[in-house]
């Protein structure tokens, strides 16, 4: 726990990091503000009509899943498309935020001073809970400022509903953080250097943003008629593929955090035995 | 020197980066409660040695045990080591207080602050508690180092250039904390400084391109008592007489009037040979302005270092 309350003391002290919180929690309530716009007369209407309306643009967001468009129609639309956007953005975040957590004390040798009295395993877990931590908070403070700025373009919402939609989403964006925040824990735990650290992170993002979208074409070319591909298969090595489950319906939800928590759990995994087993 | 349970032991120790080797079947030991240097030329695998010996690294192949356990071992039976490692830096986020008292805790201290204040004290920097790394000087930083290693009172103590950069008031203060823990606890120090070294240690390991080239107390490696020379200031000195005395193997007169003497593997103490040596002369009328025991320090490293 000492090494976990160093790292938080580190990460909240950072002027890095607190600009990245800063320009996150800017650039959130910037989409939130032309989406709540651009939304704001769809909500306005008879509920039959913004709900016929708002199926189509939350389509988009869940694809065919009824049970969700069903339960994302009942709030109000800014709130289901910003988060969506927020989580398209939050891996990146994620690597900005953390990717020099190890490397920079391995580069400086300063993680020397810890490595001599704590396990290493103990060193990365503090570290990643200081980081998972942070983005809890986050997560919290993003959802809460959505949900409460819903509620004023969305009338006769039920608040125990409207709570428990704020639960849900915290619950499906948390487990696609545990499974960055991991990435980006490995990603620093194979690097000597924050810039290789970086590198390799965004790399991953970006290997696993392709491995998706080859995947997901390949599956949209068979759902509409073409030849089945082993290409379909490449998607569910992906976590990307998971964030519209996070989402979606209760059993979407399960599965993307299922998947997450497996991600995170091989990432975990792997960065003990690297750090372990790694000159420092 | 070599007793079976020893606070440090190297056997067949082999460490690579890459193509390089930076040890190359190094073995020593380094006895409980003394005071051990490691010294050699740049490069000679010092450092690696220390990084080894505190489980940063892993060697290649070979055998360390730290206190008769792995180096690397952080559970609840862990070696109890402190270490100053070369070049790293203090953590710039947190201010010297914060930091000390988060390694006096990791270190298993009850009273992790107070630990943490009475190691900054015995460096003589209790005033820069609350001062960020940032703001410290090169010598001032060291000495901060210098306190986390002595923190949750280690058994073993392996410092690595412990005065290199301190000014020589902070290096005096330095070596006179070190002096201070002799036979309290195990201390291994690689220094350049020699003659710190040979004021400060009970024995030596001398390594070269990562081979031991010379390991024993200090008395073995300086020959203290195996040769001796006299400098002489006045007279002539009867040389074959000399060498015609008990003990004496070999006695040479240089020009400057250095008089050196090697001992008989089967000598009386050397200070019978010394004394037989010195009423010889006294008595021909030879004035005598100096004596010294064995080759200092930095002499032998030289002697057994390539000096590449």
């Amino acid at each position: 726990m000492a090494v976990a309350r160093t790292e938080l003391l580190r990460t909240i002290r950072n002027a890095r990091v607190l600009i990245l919180l800063l320009l996150f929690a800017t650039s959130t309530a910037l989409v939130g503000l032309v989406v709540g716009l651009v939304t704001r007369g769809l909500d306005a209407q008879d509920p039959q009509t913004a709900a016929a309306a708002s199926a189509g643009l939350l389509g988009f967001l869940v694809g065919g899943d009824l049970t969700a468009l069903q339960r994302l129609s009942e709030l109000p639309l800014l709130v289901p498309f910003v988060f969506r956007i927020t989580l398209f953005f939050l891996p990146l975040f994620i690597a900005l935020l953390g990717y020099d957590q190890l490397s920079a004390e391995v580069s400086t040798g300063s993680v020397r001073y810890l490595a001599v009295r704590a396990r290493r395993g103990s060193i990365l877990a503090g570290k990643f809970l200081a980081q998972a931590l942070v983005m809890g908070v986050l997560l919290a403070l993003v959802l809460a400022g959505l949900f409460v700025a819903g509620v004023g373009l969305k009338s006769g919402l039920d608040p125990v509903a409207y709570a428990a939609a704020a639960g849900r989403f915290w619950l499906g964006g948390a487990s696609l953080a545990f499974a960055y925040l991991a990435l980006t824990a490995l990603s620093s735990a194979m690097t000597s250097g924050p810039g290789s650290s970086l590198l390799l992170n965004v790399g991953a993002l970006f290997a696993f943003w392709v491995l998706d979208g080859i995947g997901g074409r390949a599956a949209l070319v068979h759902e509409m008629g073409g030849p089945r591909s082993w290409t379909e298969a490449l998607r569910w090595l992906s976590p990307s593929t998971y964030a519209s489950g996070v989402l979606g319906s209760s059993s979407a939800l399960l599965t993307s955090a299922a998947a997450y928590g497996t991600f995170g759990a091989v990432f975990l995994a792997v960065a003990w035995a690297v750090f372990r087993a790694r000159d420092l | 020197m070599r007793t079976v349970d020893a606070a440090l032991s190297l056997e067949g120790v082999t460490k690579r980066y890459g193509s390089t080797v930076a040890l190359d079947g190094v073995s020593f030991q380094v006895r409980p409660g003394s005071c051990h240097g490691l010294v050699g030329p740049n490069g000679a695998g010092k450092t690696t040695t220390f990084a080894l010996a505190a489980g940063f690294l892993r060697p290649g192949s070979g055998t360390i045990r730290v206190l008769g356990r792995e180096p690397h071992d952080r559970g609840p039976h862990r070696p109890r080591i402190g270490v100053l490692p070369q070049d790293a830096d203090l953590p710039a986020y947190l201010d010297v207080g914060t930091l000390l008292t988060t390694w006096a805790r990791l270190s298993g201290e009850l009273r992790p602050e107070t630990a943490a204040r009475v190691a900054l004290e015995r460096v003589q920097l209790a005033e820069s508690w609350e001062a960020s790394p940032r703001a410290l000087s090169h010598g001032t930083a060291k000495r901060v180092a210098l306190a986390q290693a002595l923190l949750g009172d280690p058994a073993l103590l392996l410092l690595d250039e412990p005065t290199a950069g301190l000014d020589p008031r902070a290096a005096a203060e330095v070596r006179t904390l070190l002096s201070g823990l002799r036979g309290q606890r195990t201390v291994i120090i690689s220094s350049h400084n020699l003659s710190e070294l040979e004021r400060l240690c009970d024995a030596v390991t001398v390594l070269d391109h990562g081979k031991v080239v010379q390991d024993g107390t200090l008395a073995e490696v300086t020959r203290r008592g195996a040769e001796f020379s006299l400098k002489v200031s006045r007279g002539d000195v009867p040389l074959q007489d000399v060498r015609a005395l008990a003990g004496v193997a070999q006695a040479d007169l240089s020009p400057s009037g250095q008089l050196a003497i090697r001992l008989a593997p089967d000598a009386p103490p050397a200070e019978d040979v010394i004394a037989a040596v010195l009423e010889m002369l006294l008595a021909r009328g030879v004035r005598i302005a100096g004596l010294t025991q064995g080759s200092s320090l930095e002499q032998r490293v030289l002697d057994v270092t390539s000096g590449s």
